[in-house]
């Protein structure tokens, strides 16, 4: 336990003394976080991202993000996640997970900053409340094929699990949930990225969308939310 | 906000880095502090006589695990500049990747997570650099072997100033390594004085 502890402070020397010490003079700022998954489907048109003036790291946006969860309104069935696949090939039907609170992130597996930085909180939601489940949604289907997905998830824990489709039905899906993504041409040798806003989606057991936790949201908050949602 | 921020973050970084140097520096006067020293490997030389010379200095270099070949790895560090001139990292190498490259993910204005490759991280001078999960960081493309927890490899530093660095990655898993029980805190006693480190700072605050 005292080594766990040990490796956590490590990581929010970089990480956690930004947030307390932002803490004070951001309280009374909004987040510049997206808004929660639209009532209705709010089609999002793709946006070129090759703008050249500097923007604040997605670091720096996570530093600055509050705890300041909006409460939960009235749950209401989650938004579709049709016409998808897991990476067997077999269809996927959101239902399925019924039974125990998901996470759903949309993102893509050659994001070697943002999207494990994401993961490695769900990762300790995980280790905190062992049945809780993930769901990682690509947004990259080009390169995020079932055969890829089921490699890449054999190296995750069970209780993620990935499903892509067509570019059509992951368009479907990210607009339900308010997700914007877009292609990005690079001048990297690793090719091309996805630009993708990269909240956190709650369905709890019941298969009702609660809320959206905003980039940057730590997994220590995140499980006291689910607690108390769950004591609820 | 995002403007304050950052430089909160600045600060912030480059107080607990100053902490850092200072814990450093005190293991190294420690005539019994070989392991910790070697950790070291990146500092200057000199360190071993407890006073750092100005240069560029590595803190805290890590690598997240990757065991995938196809993706690419990502390292982190903070570089501390204590030398009167502005420098930049421009270029970095290593065994474990056949290609090596700057990156700076960054958030635009719809909320979207962008990463673009850089050709140098800017590294003014009495200032910190920090390389960090969600900010710049130096991209590990085309693996030659899986980063695995627990191990360790080479990484060489090139600026546009100063003399070039090889510095030693330990690999860590998962971003936020909660659940790593047995991750980088047993490597060395680096961790404990990061502890410590963090209760000074955060009394500080």
């Amino acid at each position: 336990m005292h080594g766990r502890q040990r490796v956590a402070l490590a990581t929010i020397l970089t990480m956690g003394l930004v947030v307390a010490a932002c803490a004070g003079d951001d309280a009374t700022e909004t987040t510049s976080t997206p808004a929660a998954p639209a009532a209705s489907p709010v089609p999002t048109a793709p946006t070129s991202s090759a703008d050249p003036t500097p923007q604040p790291t997605a670091a720096a946006v996570a530093a600055g993000t509050e705890t300041a969860l909006a409460p939960v309104g009235d749950p209401r069935p989650a938004p579709e996640l049709a016409d998808l696949v897991l990476p067997d090939g077999s269809p996927f039907d959101l239902a399925d997970l019924r039974g125990h609170d998901t996470l759903v992130y949309f993102g893509y597996t050659h994001c070697p900053d943002v999207c494990p930085m994401t993961l490695g909180e769900v990762f300790g939601v995980f280790e905190a409340l062992p049945e809780t489940q993930a769901l990682f949604v690509t947004v990259d289907p080009e390169r995020d094929t079932p055969e890829f997905l089921d490699e890449w998830t054999s190296y995750m824990p069970d209780n993620l699990y990935a499903v892509t489709g067509s570019p059509g039905a992951i368009r479907r899906a990210a607009d339900n949930y308010g997700v914007k993504y877009a292609r990005v041409e690079t001048t990297s040798t690793a090719g091309y990225t996805m630009s993708h806003t990269a909240d956190l989606y709650l369905i709890d057991a019941d298969g009702q969308y609660l809320r959206a936790y905003p980039f940057g949201t730590k997994a220590e908050e995140i499980v006291t939310d689910l607690e108390q949602l769950q004591a609820g | 906000m995002t403007r304050r921020t950052m430089r909160t973050s600045l600060i912030s970084a480059a107080s607990v880095a100053a902490g850092l140097s200072l814990a450093l520096s005190a293991v190294a006067a420690q005539e019994d502090g070989a392991d910790e020293t070697g950790m070291m490997a990146s500092m200057e030389p000199a360190a071993e006589t407890g006073a750092m010379p100005p240069g560029l200095h590595v803190v805290d270099p890590w690598a997240r695990e990757s065991p995938m070949l196809d993706l690419a790895g990502a390292a982190y560090m903070i570089i501390r500049n204590d030398t009167d001139a502005d420098d930049a990292l421009v270029g970095a190498a290593s065994p474990v990747a056949e290609v090596v490259e700057l990156h700076l993910s960054s958030m635009d204005a719809e909320g979207m997570m962008s990463m673009n490759q850089v050709m140098e991280i800017p590294l003014p001078a009495h200032a910190d650099a920090v390389l960090e999960p969600g900010g710049y960081h130096v991209m590990l493309i085309g693996l030659t072997e899986p980063l695995v927890a627990d191990t360790e490899f080479e990484l060489s530093l090139e600026f546009m100033t100063a003399e070039p660095q090889t510095i030693v990655l330990p690999v860590r898993a998962g971003a936020s390594m909660v659940m790593d029980d047995d991750g980088m805190a047993d490597d060395t006693g680096m961790a404990d004085d990061m502890d410590m480190d963090m209760d000074e700072e955060e009394g500080e605050d």
